[in-house]
Protein backbone atom coordinates (compact mmCIF):
# COMPACT_ATOMS: atom_id res chain seq x y z
CA UNK A 1 0.00 0.00 0.00
CA UNK A 2 1.93 3.20 -1.27
CA UNK A 3 -0.53 5.71 -0.69
CA UNK A 4 -3.97 6.68 0.84
CA UNK A 5 -6.09 9.50 -0.34
CA UNK A 6 -8.75 9.87 1.39
CA UNK A 7 -11.88 13.21 1.75
CA UNK A 8 -13.45 14.09 4.79
CA UNK A 9 -16.73 16.00 4.79
CA UNK A 10 -16.34 17.68 8.56
CA UNK A 11 -18.19 20.90 7.88
CA UNK A 12 -16.10 23.11 9.53
CA UNK A 13 -12.18 22.18 10.76
CA UNK A 14 -11.83 24.46 14.07
CA UNK A 15 -8.49 22.73 14.47
CA UNK A 16 -7.72 21.84 10.85
CA UNK A 17 -4.03 19.92 12.27
CA UNK A 18 -6.17 17.96 14.78
CA UNK A 19 -8.52 17.22 12.61
CA UNK A 20 -6.24 16.04 9.79
CA UNK A 21 -4.26 13.95 12.63
CA UNK A 22 -8.09 12.58 13.39
CA UNK A 23 -8.65 11.43 9.90
CA UNK A 24 -4.74 9.70 9.50
CA UNK A 25 -5.50 7.92 12.70
CA UNK A 26 -8.79 6.29 10.86
CA UNK A 27 -7.01 5.65 8.30
CA UNK A 28 -4.11 3.82 10.03
CA UNK A 29 -6.86 1.98 12.05
CA UNK A 30 -9.02 1.17 8.55
CA UNK A 31 -6.17 0.03 6.98
CA UNK A 32 -4.58 -1.97 9.98
CA UNK A 33 -8.23 -3.70 10.44
CA UNK A 34 -8.26 -4.28 5.95
CA UNK A 35 -4.90 -5.78 5.90
CA UNK A 36 -4.33 -7.66 9.12
CA UNK A 37 -6.20 -7.63 12.40
CA UNK A 38 -8.42 -10.86 12.41
CA UNK A 39 -10.32 -12.72 15.63
CA UNK A 40 -10.07 -16.06 14.59
CA UNK A 41 -10.18 -19.11 16.51
CA UNK A 42 -9.23 -22.61 16.29
CA UNK A 43 -10.91 -25.91 17.92
CA UNK A 44 -8.39 -28.05 19.45
CA UNK A 45 -8.86 -32.03 18.50
CA UNK A 46 -12.59 -33.08 20.13
CA UNK A 47 -11.24 -36.22 22.15
CA UNK A 48 -8.40 -34.36 24.02
CA UNK A 49 -9.62 -31.27 24.55
CA UNK A 50 -12.16 -29.65 22.11
CA UNK A 51 -11.35 -26.37 23.36
CA UNK A 52 -11.61 -23.21 21.36
CA UNK A 53 -8.47 -20.88 21.31
CA UNK A 54 -7.60 -18.02 19.69
CA UNK A 55 -5.29 -17.96 16.68
CA UNK A 56 -3.35 -14.67 17.60
CA UNK A 57 -3.78 -14.46 21.62
CA UNK A 58 -1.11 -12.01 21.98
CA UNK A 59 -0.13 -8.92 20.79
CA UNK A 60 2.82 -9.82 19.07
CA UNK A 61 0.55 -12.84 17.22
CA UNK A 62 -2.86 -9.95 16.79
CA UNK A 63 -1.22 -7.94 13.94
CA UNK A 64 -1.81 -4.32 13.20
CA UNK A 65 0.50 -2.12 11.27
CA UNK A 66 3.95 -0.65 12.72
CA UNK A 67 5.21 2.79 11.74
CA UNK A 68 6.74 0.91 9.13
CA UNK A 69 3.63 0.19 7.11
CA UNK A 70 1.65 2.72 7.02
CA UNK A 71 1.86 4.74 3.76
CA UNK A 72 1.61 8.33 3.03
CA UNK A 73 -1.65 9.82 3.23
CA UNK A 74 -3.40 12.51 1.77
CA UNK A 75 -6.29 14.12 3.32
CA UNK A 76 -8.69 16.90 2.06
CA UNK A 77 -10.88 18.23 4.80
CA UNK A 78 -14.21 19.14 3.10
CA UNK A 79 -15.45 22.38 4.67
CA UNK A 80 -18.99 22.61 2.93
CA UNK A 81 -20.91 25.35 5.55
CA UNK A 82 -23.73 22.82 5.18
CA UNK A 83 -25.04 21.41 9.09
CA UNK A 84 -25.89 18.32 9.61
CA UNK A 85 -29.84 18.76 10.75
CA UNK A 86 -29.58 15.14 12.56
CA UNK A 87 -26.84 16.38 14.99
CA UNK A 88 -26.62 18.70 17.66
CA UNK A 89 -25.23 22.09 16.78
CA UNK A 90 -25.55 20.80 13.43
CA UNK A 91 -22.14 19.29 14.03
CA UNK A 92 -20.29 16.69 12.00
CA UNK A 93 -18.02 14.24 13.21
CA UNK A 94 -14.05 13.29 12.64
CA UNK A 95 -14.21 10.15 15.02
CA UNK A 96 -13.99 6.99 13.65
CA UNK A 97 -15.81 8.12 10.13
CA UNK A 98 -12.84 8.10 8.14
CA UNK A 99 -11.67 4.42 8.89
CA UNK A 100 -15.22 3.33 6.99
CA UNK A 101 -13.97 3.80 3.33
CA UNK A 102 -10.71 2.42 4.02
CA UNK A 103 -11.54 -1.58 3.52
CA UNK A 104 -13.97 -0.88 0.27
CA UNK A 105 -11.02 1.31 -1.12
CA UNK A 106 -8.48 -1.27 -0.95
CA UNK A 107 -10.31 -4.09 -1.76
CA UNK A 108 -11.48 -1.86 -5.11
CA UNK A 109 -7.97 -1.24 -5.47
CA UNK A 110 -6.72 -4.70 -5.50
CA UNK A 111 -9.75 -5.79 -7.98
CA UNK A 112 -8.81 -2.36 -10.18
CA UNK A 113 -4.91 -3.45 -10.28
CA UNK A 114 -5.06 -7.63 -10.30
CA UNK A 115 -8.93 -8.06 -11.72
CA UNK A 116 -9.57 -10.12 -8.09
CA UNK A 117 -12.68 -9.56 -5.44
CA UNK A 118 -11.69 -10.10 -2.05
CA UNK A 119 -15.23 -9.75 0.24
CA UNK A 120 -13.62 -10.05 3.56
CA UNK A 121 -11.24 -8.87 5.48
CA UNK A 122 -8.21 -8.82 6.31
CA UNK A 123 -7.29 -8.92 2.80
CA UNK A 124 -4.05 -10.96 3.09
CA UNK A 125 -1.62 -11.97 -0.03
CA UNK A 126 -2.38 -15.53 0.24
CA UNK A 127 -6.53 -14.49 -0.27
CA UNK A 128 -5.31 -12.65 -3.39
CA UNK A 129 -3.42 -15.79 -4.57
CA UNK A 130 -6.27 -17.85 -3.92
CA UNK A 131 -8.60 -15.52 -5.66
CA UNK A 132 -6.36 -15.38 -9.08
CA UNK A 133 -6.53 -18.92 -9.41
CA UNK A 134 -10.26 -19.85 -8.94
CA UNK A 135 -12.87 -19.77 -11.75
CA UNK A 136 -14.71 -16.74 -10.66
CA UNK A 137 -11.58 -14.52 -9.40
CA UNK A 138 -13.23 -14.17 -5.82
CA UNK A 139 -12.82 -14.95 -2.44
CA UNK A 140 -15.24 -14.23 0.71
CA UNK A 141 -18.53 -15.80 2.37
CA UNK A 142 -20.69 -17.31 -0.35
CA UNK A 143 -23.83 -16.28 1.70
CA UNK A 144 -24.81 -13.84 4.48
CA UNK A 145 -24.59 -15.75 7.92
CA UNK A 146 -28.58 -16.46 9.11
CA UNK A 147 -29.06 -14.18 12.57
CA UNK A 148 -32.06 -14.93 14.56
CA UNK A 149 -32.17 -11.75 15.26
CA UNK A 150 -34.92 -11.12 17.94
CA UNK A 151 -38.15 -8.96 17.04
CA UNK A 152 -37.37 -4.95 17.55
CA UNK A 153 -39.06 -3.43 20.91
CA UNK A 154 -40.27 0.24 20.72
CA UNK A 155 -40.26 2.19 23.70
CA UNK A 156 -40.96 6.13 23.91
CA UNK A 157 -38.80 7.98 25.72
CA UNK A 158 -40.64 10.12 28.84
CA UNK A 159 -41.20 13.38 27.00
CA UNK A 160 -43.32 11.25 24.11
CA UNK A 161 -45.26 9.99 27.29
CA UNK A 162 -43.47 6.72 27.56
CA UNK A 163 -43.31 4.52 30.82
CA UNK A 164 -40.90 2.51 30.22
CA UNK A 165 -42.99 -0.23 28.79
CA UNK A 166 -42.77 -1.73 25.12
CA UNK A 167 -45.49 0.62 22.92
CA UNK A 168 -46.97 -0.56 19.68
CA UNK A 169 -47.60 3.20 18.70
CA UNK A 170 -44.72 3.52 16.44
CA UNK A 171 -44.13 -0.16 15.65
CA UNK A 172 -46.02 0.70 12.40
CA UNK A 173 -44.12 3.38 10.80
CA UNK A 174 -40.44 2.30 11.98
CA UNK A 175 -37.84 0.89 9.45
CA UNK A 176 -36.98 -2.88 10.69
CA UNK B 1 1.27 -7.52 34.74
CA UNK B 2 4.14 -10.47 33.61
CA UNK B 3 6.59 -10.33 36.41
CA UNK B 4 10.23 -11.80 36.41
CA UNK B 5 10.33 -14.84 38.61
CA UNK B 6 13.06 -14.14 41.23
CA UNK B 7 16.89 -15.27 39.85
CA UNK B 8 20.11 -14.58 41.04
CA UNK B 9 22.35 -12.27 38.86
CA UNK B 10 26.30 -12.99 38.35
CA UNK B 11 28.22 -10.66 36.02
CA UNK B 12 31.87 -12.11 35.21
CA UNK B 13 34.76 -9.93 33.15
CA UNK B 14 35.79 -12.91 31.62
CA UNK B 15 34.69 -15.92 29.40
CA UNK B 16 36.64 -18.20 31.64
CA UNK B 17 35.10 -16.97 34.58
CA UNK B 18 31.39 -17.54 33.29
CA UNK B 19 32.75 -20.83 32.11
CA UNK B 20 33.66 -21.45 35.57
CA UNK B 21 30.11 -20.29 37.18
CA UNK B 22 28.36 -21.96 34.83
CA UNK B 23 30.04 -25.38 35.83
CA UNK B 24 29.69 -24.70 39.07
CA UNK B 25 25.75 -23.73 39.10
CA UNK B 26 24.63 -26.74 36.70
CA UNK B 27 21.20 -26.61 35.39
CA UNK B 28 20.24 -23.46 37.97
CA UNK B 29 22.19 -21.30 35.75
CA UNK B 30 21.09 -19.79 32.10
CA UNK B 31 23.10 -17.35 30.26
CA UNK B 32 22.03 -13.63 29.15
CA UNK B 33 23.20 -11.48 26.89
CA UNK B 34 20.63 -8.70 25.02
CA UNK B 35 17.86 -10.61 27.66
CA UNK B 36 15.63 -9.71 24.24
CA UNK B 37 14.10 -13.10 24.23
CA UNK B 38 15.17 -14.43 27.65
CA UNK B 39 13.50 -12.22 29.71
CA UNK B 40 10.15 -12.16 28.10
CA UNK B 41 10.23 -16.17 27.87
CA UNK B 42 11.23 -15.63 31.96
CA UNK B 43 7.73 -13.33 32.23
CA UNK B 44 5.61 -16.44 30.85
CA UNK B 45 7.89 -19.14 33.27
CA UNK B 46 8.79 -20.79 29.83
CA UNK B 47 12.41 -20.73 31.38
CA UNK B 48 12.91 -19.95 35.42
CA UNK B 49 16.39 -20.10 36.10
CA UNK B 50 17.72 -19.55 39.49
CA UNK B 51 20.66 -17.69 38.45
CA UNK B 52 21.51 -15.74 35.54
CA UNK B 53 25.22 -15.35 34.60
CA UNK B 54 25.44 -12.45 32.16
CA UNK B 55 27.80 -12.10 29.31
CA UNK B 56 27.60 -8.33 28.94
CA UNK B 57 30.45 -7.00 30.80
CA UNK B 58 33.03 -9.24 28.99
CA UNK B 59 35.00 -7.03 26.30
CA UNK B 60 36.19 -10.49 24.51
CA UNK B 61 32.42 -10.72 23.24
CA UNK B 62 32.66 -7.47 21.62
CA UNK B 63 35.60 -8.22 19.52
CA UNK B 64 35.63 -7.39 15.88
CA UNK B 65 38.57 -8.77 14.34
CA UNK B 66 38.24 -10.70 11.86
CA UNK B 67 35.98 -13.27 13.62
CA UNK B 68 32.64 -11.53 15.30
CA UNK B 69 32.23 -11.39 18.97
CA UNK B 70 28.90 -13.47 20.06
CA UNK B 71 28.25 -10.11 22.38
CA UNK B 72 28.28 -7.95 19.61
CA UNK B 73 24.48 -6.55 19.24
CA UNK B 74 22.79 -7.07 16.03
CA UNK B 75 22.49 -3.24 15.58
CA UNK B 76 26.66 -3.58 15.76
CA UNK B 77 26.90 -6.14 13.01
CA UNK B 78 24.71 -4.08 10.44
CA UNK B 79 26.68 -1.29 10.99
CA UNK B 80 30.14 -2.83 10.27
CA UNK B 81 31.50 -2.61 7.14
CA UNK B 82 33.36 -5.55 6.70
CA UNK B 83 29.98 -7.85 7.65
CA UNK B 84 28.79 -10.14 4.49
CA UNK B 85 25.74 -9.13 2.91
CA UNK B 86 23.61 -12.27 3.56
CA UNK B 87 24.57 -11.51 7.08
CA UNK B 88 23.88 -7.90 7.51
CA UNK B 89 20.74 -8.46 5.85
CA UNK B 90 19.43 -10.95 8.13
CA UNK B 91 20.21 -8.71 11.05
CA UNK B 92 18.69 -5.80 9.84
CA UNK B 93 15.15 -7.52 9.77
CA UNK B 94 14.84 -9.08 13.28
CA UNK B 95 12.67 -7.48 15.45
CA UNK B 96 12.64 -3.92 15.73
CA UNK B 97 15.31 -1.35 16.07
CA UNK B 98 14.94 -1.19 20.25
CA UNK B 99 15.19 -4.84 20.28
CA UNK B 100 18.30 -4.91 17.56
CA UNK B 101 20.31 -2.47 19.77
CA UNK B 102 19.86 -5.07 22.80
CA UNK B 103 19.81 -8.64 21.13
CA UNK B 104 23.14 -9.92 20.22
CA UNK B 105 24.29 -12.49 17.64
CA UNK B 106 25.06 -15.03 19.84
CA UNK B 107 22.13 -14.65 21.66
CA UNK B 108 19.55 -14.64 17.88
CA UNK B 109 22.00 -17.67 17.11
CA UNK B 110 20.72 -19.67 20.19
CA UNK B 111 17.22 -17.88 20.25
CA UNK B 112 14.63 -20.23 21.66
CA UNK B 113 12.34 -22.41 19.29
CA UNK B 114 8.85 -20.59 18.86
CA UNK B 115 5.34 -21.83 18.35
CA UNK B 116 1.66 -20.25 18.98
CA UNK B 117 0.47 -22.74 21.65
CA UNK B 118 3.84 -22.00 23.30
CA UNK B 119 4.65 -18.36 23.26
CA UNK B 120 1.88 -17.26 25.44
CA UNK B 121 1.50 -16.53 29.12
CA UNK B 122 1.34 -19.13 31.69
CA UNK B 123 -1.95 -18.81 32.21
CA UNK B 124 -3.16 -19.14 28.72
CA UNK B 125 -1.20 -21.74 28.39
CA UNK B 126 -2.35 -23.79 31.44
CA UNK B 127 -5.98 -22.99 30.01
CA UNK B 128 -5.16 -25.53 27.83
CA UNK B 129 -3.26 -27.85 30.05
CA UNK B 130 -0.02 -26.84 28.79
CA UNK B 131 2.14 -28.33 25.52
CA UNK B 132 4.81 -31.11 24.81
CA UNK B 133 7.66 -27.75 24.70
CA UNK B 134 6.54 -26.78 28.38
CA UNK B 135 4.64 -28.58 30.95
CA UNK B 136 1.94 -30.76 28.97
CA UNK B 137 2.15 -33.87 27.00
CA UNK B 138 0.28 -32.85 23.70
CA UNK B 139 1.43 -31.11 20.86
CA UNK B 140 -1.34 -28.84 19.95
CA UNK B 141 0.37 -28.81 16.05
CA UNK B 142 0.35 -32.39 15.53
CA UNK B 143 -1.40 -33.89 18.10
CA UNK B 144 0.10 -37.59 16.80
CA UNK B 145 3.82 -35.69 17.10
CA UNK B 146 5.55 -37.63 19.48
CA UNK B 147 8.02 -34.40 18.63
CA UNK B 148 8.08 -30.87 19.34
CA UNK B 149 7.53 -29.14 16.07
CA UNK B 150 8.28 -25.41 17.49
CA UNK B 151 9.64 -23.11 14.72
CA UNK B 152 13.57 -22.19 14.53
CA UNK B 153 12.98 -18.42 14.14
CA UNK B 154 16.49 -16.65 14.19
CA UNK B 155 17.35 -14.91 11.09
CA UNK B 156 20.91 -14.72 11.05
CA UNK B 157 21.30 -18.87 11.68
CA UNK B 158 20.52 -19.56 7.56
CA UNK B 159 22.81 -16.76 7.18
CA UNK B 160 25.74 -17.81 8.57
CA UNK B 161 24.88 -21.70 7.12
CA UNK B 162 24.65 -20.15 3.63
CA UNK B 163 28.03 -18.70 4.22
CA UNK B 164 29.65 -21.51 5.89
CA UNK B 165 30.76 -19.90 9.46
CA UNK B 166 31.81 -21.63 12.37
CA UNK B 167 30.66 -21.08 15.87
CA UNK B 168 33.41 -21.49 18.83
CA UNK B 169 31.85 -23.03 21.70
CA UNK B 170 34.06 -22.86 25.71
CA UNK B 171 32.84 -24.05 28.54
CA UNK B 172 35.43 -24.82 31.98
CA UNK B 173 37.76 -27.28 30.35
CA UNK B 174 38.40 -26.05 26.63
CA UNK B 175 36.65 -25.07 23.65
CA UNK B 176 35.22 -26.67 19.86
CA UNK B 177 34.69 -25.04 16.59
CA UNK B 178 31.18 -26.10 15.40
CA UNK B 179 29.83 -25.56 11.94
CA UNK B 180 26.70 -23.46 12.26
CA UNK B 181 24.85 -26.00 10.19
CA UNK B 182 25.86 -28.40 13.18
CA UNK B 183 24.39 -26.48 15.95
CA UNK B 184 21.01 -27.34 16.03
CA UNK B 185 19.03 -30.37 16.07
CA UNK B 186 15.27 -30.65 14.50
CA UNK B 187 13.41 -31.10 17.98
CA UNK B 188 11.88 -28.17 19.16
CA UNK B 189 12.50 -28.56 22.51
CA UNK B 190 16.19 -29.94 22.67
CA UNK B 191 17.07 -27.28 19.31
CA UNK B 192 20.78 -26.90 20.07
CA UNK B 193 24.02 -28.86 20.35
CA UNK B 194 25.45 -26.52 22.25
CA UNK B 195 26.20 -28.49 25.75
CA UNK B 196 24.30 -26.31 29.04
CA UNK B 197 27.78 -25.55 30.37
CA UNK B 198 29.21 -23.89 26.62
CA UNK B 199 29.14 -20.28 25.68
CA UNK B 200 28.87 -19.79 22.25
CA UNK B 201 31.78 -16.75 22.08
CA UNK B 202 32.18 -16.35 18.34
CA UNK B 203 31.70 -16.75 14.86
CA UNK B 204 33.83 -17.28 12.40
CA UNK B 205 32.64 -16.41 8.95
CA UNK B 206 34.32 -16.26 5.36
CA UNK B 207 34.50 -13.88 3.36
CA UNK B 208 35.09 -14.83 -0.10
CA UNK B 209 30.76 -15.82 -0.66
CA UNK B 210 28.02 -13.87 -2.92
CA UNK B 211 25.43 -14.15 -0.40
CA UNK B 212 21.98 -12.51 0.41
CA UNK B 213 18.93 -13.19 2.39
CA UNK B 214 15.15 -13.23 1.63
CA UNK B 215 12.84 -13.02 4.86
CA UNK B 216 8.91 -13.60 4.86
CA UNK B 217 7.08 -12.00 7.69
CA UNK B 218 3.90 -10.25 7.54
CA UNK B 219 4.91 -6.61 8.14
CA UNK B 220 8.01 -4.94 7.72
CA UNK B 221 9.49 -4.32 11.05
CA UNK B 222 9.34 -6.82 14.65
CA UNK B 223 7.71 -10.07 13.06
CA UNK B 224 9.85 -13.47 13.27
CA UNK B 225 10.12 -14.72 9.93
CA UNK B 226 7.91 -17.29 8.78
CA UNK B 227 10.23 -18.15 5.81
CA UNK B 228 13.68 -17.39 5.57
CA UNK B 229 16.12 -18.03 2.13
CA UNK B 230 19.75 -17.22 2.44
CA UNK B 231 22.19 -18.21 -0.25
CA UNK B 232 26.00 -17.71 -0.78
CA UNK B 233 27.61 -18.86 -4.54
CA UNK B 234 31.16 -18.27 -5.85
CA UNK B 235 31.70 -18.26 -9.44
CA UNK B 236 34.60 -18.48 -11.49
CA UNK B 237 33.57 -16.44 -14.24
CA UNK B 238 30.14 -16.54 -14.97
CA UNK B 239 30.04 -20.51 -13.60
CA UNK B 240 29.15 -21.11 -10.34
CA UNK B 241 32.13 -22.75 -8.34
CA UNK B 242 30.41 -23.61 -4.99
CA UNK B 243 26.61 -23.27 -3.64
CA UNK B 244 25.54 -23.19 -0.19
CA UNK B 245 21.53 -22.14 -0.07
CA UNK B 246 19.86 -22.59 3.43
CA UNK B 247 16.55 -22.46 4.55
CA UNK B 248 14.98 -20.69 7.56
CA UNK B 249 11.89 -21.01 9.88
CA UNK B 250 10.38 -23.64 8.12
CA UNK B 251 11.24 -26.86 10.57
CA UNK B 252 12.53 -26.86 14.01
CA UNK B 253 16.40 -26.24 12.81
CA UNK B 254 17.58 -23.68 10.19
CA UNK B 255 19.30 -25.97 7.87
CA UNK B 256 21.39 -26.40 4.34
CA UNK B 257 19.46 -27.80 1.30
CA UNK B 258 22.80 -29.43 -0.15
CA UNK B 259 20.63 -31.18 -3.07
CA UNK B 260 20.34 -27.37 -4.66
CA UNK B 261 24.12 -26.62 -4.05
CA UNK B 262 25.04 -29.55 -5.74
CA UNK B 263 22.45 -28.64 -8.25
CA UNK B 264 24.01 -25.57 -9.09
CA UNK B 265 27.16 -26.47 -9.02
CA UNK B 266 29.12 -25.97 -12.73
CA UNK B 267 26.40 -24.09 -14.06
CA UNK B 268 25.89 -21.00 -14.95
CA UNK B 269 22.44 -18.77 -13.61
CA UNK B 270 19.95 -18.85 -16.66
CA UNK B 271 16.10 -18.58 -15.89
CA UNK B 272 15.65 -22.09 -16.26
CA UNK B 273 18.42 -23.29 -13.51
CA UNK B 274 17.23 -20.77 -11.00
CA UNK B 275 13.55 -22.24 -11.35
CA UNK B 276 15.05 -25.77 -11.00
CA UNK B 277 17.02 -24.88 -8.13
CA UNK B 278 14.25 -23.24 -6.21
CA UNK B 279 11.93 -26.09 -7.08
CA UNK B 280 14.57 -27.91 -5.14
CA UNK B 281 14.45 -25.54 -2.36
CA UNK B 282 10.98 -25.29 -1.80
CA UNK B 283 10.70 -29.16 -1.88
CA UNK B 284 12.70 -29.07 1.45
CA UNK B 285 10.05 -26.62 3.13
CA UNK B 286 7.88 -27.91 5.42
CA UNK B 287 6.25 -25.12 7.36
CA UNK B 288 3.67 -26.38 10.18
CA UNK B 289 0.44 -24.18 11.17
CA UNK B 290 2.19 -22.63 14.59
CA UNK B 291 3.20 -19.46 13.30
CA UNK B 292 1.66 -16.38 11.50
CA UNK B 293 0.03 -16.58 7.71
CA UNK B 294 -1.82 -19.22 5.65
CA UNK B 295 0.01 -22.48 5.67
CA UNK B 296 -0.37 -23.67 2.16
CA UNK B 297 0.76 -19.98 1.03
CA UNK B 298 3.74 -20.10 2.78
CA UNK B 299 4.79 -23.50 1.31
CA UNK B 300 3.66 -21.87 -1.84
CA UNK B 301 6.28 -18.83 -2.27
CA UNK B 302 9.31 -20.80 -0.89
CA UNK B 303 10.50 -21.37 -4.62
CA UNK B 304 9.71 -17.72 -5.45
CA UNK B 305 11.84 -16.54 -2.76
CA UNK B 306 14.60 -18.77 -3.98
CA UNK B 307 14.45 -17.57 -7.01
CA UNK B 308 14.41 -13.55 -5.66
CA UNK B 309 18.01 -14.81 -3.92
CA UNK B 310 19.22 -16.21 -6.80
CA UNK B 311 18.67 -13.77 -9.19
CA UNK B 312 19.42 -11.00 -6.88
CA UNK B 313 23.04 -12.50 -6.65
CA UNK B 314 22.86 -13.37 -10.55
CA UNK B 315 23.26 -9.46 -10.47
CA UNK B 316 19.45 -8.28 -11.39
CA UNK B 317 18.03 -5.26 -10.06
CA UNK B 318 15.85 -6.34 -7.25
CA UNK B 319 15.83 -3.77 -5.17
CA UNK B 320 11.93 -2.84 -5.64
CA UNK B 321 11.17 -6.91 -4.87
CA UNK B 322 13.18 -6.04 -1.98
CA UNK B 323 11.51 -2.90 -0.86
CA UNK B 324 7.89 -4.27 -1.66
CA UNK B 325 8.89 -7.34 0.73
CA UNK B 326 11.19 -5.94 3.31
CA UNK B 327 9.50 -2.28 3.41
CA UNK B 328 12.59 -0.96 4.21
CA UNK B 329 16.18 -0.29 2.02
CA UNK B 330 18.64 -3.19 3.58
Amino acid sequence: MPKIWIAHDIGRALNPTLARGQVIGGVYMGLSEALMEEQSFRRLPEKLSGALVHRAPSMLDYKSLTALDMPEVEVALIESEADDPNCPYGAKEVGQGPLLPVMPALANAIYDAVGVRIDEIPITPDKVLRALQQKDKRVGPESFPAVPYPAPTFVLPPWEDGDGNETKRHAASAVV
Amino acid sequence: MLRLPWFEHRAPRSVAEAAKILAGEGPRAMLIAGGTDLLPNMKRRHQAPQVLVSLRNIPALKALNGALGAGLTLSEIVRSEKTPTALRQAAAQVATPQLRNMGTLGGNLCLDTRCNYYNQTYEWRKAIDFCLKKDGDVCWVATASKRCVAVSSTDTAPALIALNAKVILKNASGEREVAVENLYKNDGIDYLTRRADEILTEVRVPSDWKSCYWKLRRRGSFDFPILGVAAALKFEKDIISEARIALGAVASRPFLVEKAGEFLKGKRLTDEVIAEASEIVANRAKPMDNTDMDLYWRKEVADDFAAYALRELRGDDMRETRLRIARQDI
